[in-house]
């Protein structure tokens, strides 16, 4: 279908537009340092052209349908041809492509539109949009890859943006910073990454011992037992290295937090919506490697569960608003590994959707409220913002219920599956006890997540102002964003309701021909099966854990600061080890960053005094050597005619003697 | 008969060894070409010397009178140059020709 280069095509011609645009304000600033930008013409170009993707992505949806194995394919072959392999250059379209470009595109119109209303009067405004642009062409190229070599132009597509735009307002030293270590830390995981896909393209052959980059094929090969099991092991546990960079998993989770200097909607968009899930639809993609290998799956559902509940922890304490969004992204990231770990890889994609929509709500509400007061981030200097502000009140209401799983909210649903497919899915290395343990994780993360959602909401929305600002109110293109994702948020649960309900799951439906890979095996969980009993058992947990996280914020936070501050002075040690984020940061500074230095400030001297040395020490002798023979010519013409006289007996003597 | 047999080659090696003394350690450049026009005639006398009492007496005779010649001539042109050198520098000094150094 000659459709599917478009989808990534709208928005990098709209980047390209943007960037004309922004390089002739630059040059009209340059002639009058005053001159206005046409924010209107930049905001309309970049938001039509995610809306124009969308569109396509909504057509291809359709198309698809009618397709044999509902999967289209768009090939340019022989893009880079090597020795052994040809790679080509190849876009795909299947069921769960296309549900992301639709997430991409949907979710990335919404929050342009927004933008245009929150970075009015930046200086930079066109700047921002061509970023902004750029990064949804590299996560439509993500997302629509066929191969690795594909993907991974997009993975580092987006890594570039992510940095450009965590660092947008670079005159601030901290802020630029921030994307340096976004994309130091990304680079580690890339590493995992690139070796992965060479593994992958070297070990999954097909039978007649031809290896390939492309998914189909190395999941074919994975399936068909053409690799050893040790290298499959060996190729998903270096892809969950590349996951972990991207999707900010322990250890490598460090970024995110930083990640938030960007502007706010850039922290929807890329920080909590898109990029960040790019781990986990990697897993979900190449699937059939990690339902392979019981080890390397394992240790995404591990880490994953550990990393649910570690960021959660310091969630419960951040003072700055997108802090606490930003620890629960990574937490909520965090479940969906251990979904997809535990084989739930149906359950982990629905709550990357719904995850999509209530947490692109809850930034872009955030970013609002940033906006009306004047630029505040600290919870503790707001407070009472329910009059002042309704609209985006009850927006931001609807999203933390959905984070904090209030029942028949979308991330009640969408998490109650994931628990319910760590309980019932493949055991972890091989027992069931195990996943007992981390469904308890899993629950206690639920529980801290209740917590600090509305923790957020009564700090912001309730009781009396603690600001002497006077909230503004926000325009409409702002606005209406925001609705519209909170109807997203609610409507998305009917995407996979539990089958308590009925069969009717049209997303797990949907993704059967990608998920059922490989037979029953593909989809562990619902091998195993729930009994109805069972899953209303999980359902009625679930609800009882979020209304008990519910009424602790509440009866915490509903008063005020005094009774958190009491209860912060209760017990200062844990208190001041969440506030320091349990000080991975020092240790990460202490341990890698100092000994890199060290290792830079040797590589340095040896530099100066090994390579240079020999090479001013060869200059130097050449020197000495032309001073010694300058002596020689001393313009007498007997010392010439001696050196000349010397020089013939010299030749006669050798002839004579030698011969 | 031995080359070193005769005491005439003796004074031959004396002559030129004087040749090439005076062609290094003089300054003049007058003296240096009379210690050119030494060396010649060492080298003249051993070859006179050699010859004598040989079938190539007439020949060796033939090539000394062409050095006498050729001594001649590069007196001539030694001492135009050195007549050059004089109105250039006012000095036959051969140290003071010496623009050409680096």
């Amino acid at each position: 279908m000659s459709l599917l280069p478009l989808i990534p095509l709208f928005p990098l011609v709209g980047a390209a537009a943007c960037a004309i645009l922004h390089a002739r304000t630059l040059a009209a600033r340059r002639r009058d340092a005053g001159a206005a930008q046409n924010e209107r013409v930049v905001g309309a170009i970049a938001t039509l052209a995610i809306v124009a993707s969308f569109a396509v992505s909504v057509a291809g949806f359709f198309i698809i349908q009618h397709e044999p194995e509902r999967r289209v394919a768009w090939i340019v072959s022989n893009w880079i041809p090597t020795g052994g392999q040809t790679i080509d250059f190849g876009f795909v379209l299947d069921p769960l492509s296309s549900v992301m470009c639709l997430v991409v595109s949907g979710v990335g119109a919404l929050i342009h539109m927004y933008a245009t209303g929150y970075m009015r009067g930046d200086k930079g405004y066109a700047r921002f949009f061509t970023y902004l642009n750029l990064f949804v062409a590299a996560m439509l190229i993500l997302v629509l890859a066929d191969s690795l070599p594909i993907l991974f132009i997009g993975w580092e597509g987006v890594g570039l943006c992510s940095y450009l735009l965590i660092g947008f307002w670079h005159e601030n030293m901290k802020y630029a910073e921030a994307g340096q270590k976004a994309f130091v830390v990304n680079r580690i995981g890339d590493f995992g990454f690139l070796l992965a896909m060479f593994g992958a393209a070297t070990w999954c052959v097909d039978a007649a011992g031809k290896g390939s980059f492309q998914f189909a094929a190395i999941n074919e090969s994975v399936l068909a037992g053409h690799v050893e099991p040790w290298q499959v092991t060996v190729i998903g546990l270096l892809l969950f290295v590349g996951a972990c960079g991207k999707s900010a998993q322990l250890p490598l989770y460090v970024w995110l937090p930083d990640a938030m200097a960007g502007p706010t909607p850039v922290s929807a968009l890329i920080h909590a919506a898109t990029m960040v899930t790019a781990g986990v639809y990697l897993v979900i993609r190449m699937h059939p490697i990690f339902d392979a290998s019981v080890l390397a799956s394992s240790v995404v559902a591990c880490v994953g569960a550990a990393t649910a509940l570690f960021a959660a922890t310091m969630g419960l304490v951040a003072r700055d608003i997108k802090k606490v969004l930003a620890y629960s992204t990574i937490s909520q990231l965090g479940f969906l590994f251990l979904g997809a770990g535990c084989g739930a890889y149906d359950a982990s994609f629905y709550h990357l959707v719904t995850h999509a929509f209530f947490k692109a709500l809850l930034f872009l509400g955030a970013g609002a409220v940033i906006l009306a007061m004047h630029h505040e981030q600290d919870l503790f200097k707001m407070g009472g913002l329910k009059r002042a502000l309704p609209l985006e009140y009850r927006t931001m209401f609807v999203g933390a219920a959905a984070l904090a799983g209030i029942p028949l909210m979308s991330g009640f649903f969408s998490k109650d599956e994931i628990l319910g497919g760590v309980l019932a899915g493949r055991p972890v290395f091989g027992n069931e006890q195990i996943n007992l343990v981390l469904y308890v994780v899993g629950a206690a993360t639920a529980l801290m997540t209740a917590f600090y959602t509305f923790r957020l909401i009564y700090l912001a929305f309730e009781g009396e102002s603690r600001s002497n600002e006077h909230p503004h109110a926000n325009p409409a293109s702002m606005t209406i964003p925001l609705a519209a994702l909170a109807l997203l948020t609610i409507a998305a649960a009917a995407l996979g309701l539990p089958s308590v309900f009925g069969e009717f799951k049209p997303l797990e439906h949907w993704l059967n021909p990608v998920l059922e890979l490989g037979g029953e095996s593909g989809n562990a969980a619902k091998a195993h099966g729930l009994s109805h009993s069972a899953q209303w058992l999980l359902l009625g947990a679930s609800a009882a854990i979020a209304m008990i996280g519910y009424s602790l914020a509440r009866a915490t936070y509903g008063g005020g600061l005094a009774k958190s501050r009491a209860r912060a002075e209760a017990m200062p040690g844990i208190y001041k080890t969440l506030v320091d984020r349990w000080y991975v940061d020092e240790l990460y500074h202490a341990v890698f960053t100092k000994t890199l230095r060290l290792a830079g400030v040797v590589a340095g001297l040896f530099d100066a005094y090994v390579v240079d040395g020999a090479v001013n020490g060869v200059a130097a002798s050449a020197k000495r050597a032309a001073a010694a023979a300058r002596g020689l010519a001393d313009g007498k013409l007997q010392s010439y005619s001696l050196w000349f006289g010397a020089g013939a007996v010299a030749l006669v003597a050798a002839v004579l003697l030698l011969i | 008969m031995t080359f070193f047999g005769a005491p005439v080659y003796f004074l031959a090696v004396a002559l030129f060894a004087l040749g090439i003394f005076g062609f290094l350690t003089r300054r003049n450049a007058i003296v240096v070409l009379m210690s050119v026009e030494l060396m010649l005639n060492a080298a003249n006398l051993t070859f006179l010397a050699a010859a004598r009492g040989t079938a190539h007496v007439h020949e060796a005779s033939a090539y000394a009178i062409f050095i006498i010649l050729v001594a001649a001539a590069e007196a001539a042109v030694g001492l135009a140059l050195v007549l050059a050198l004089f109105r250039i520098k006012q000095s036959t000094d051969l140290d003071v020709a010496s623009d050409l150094k680096g």
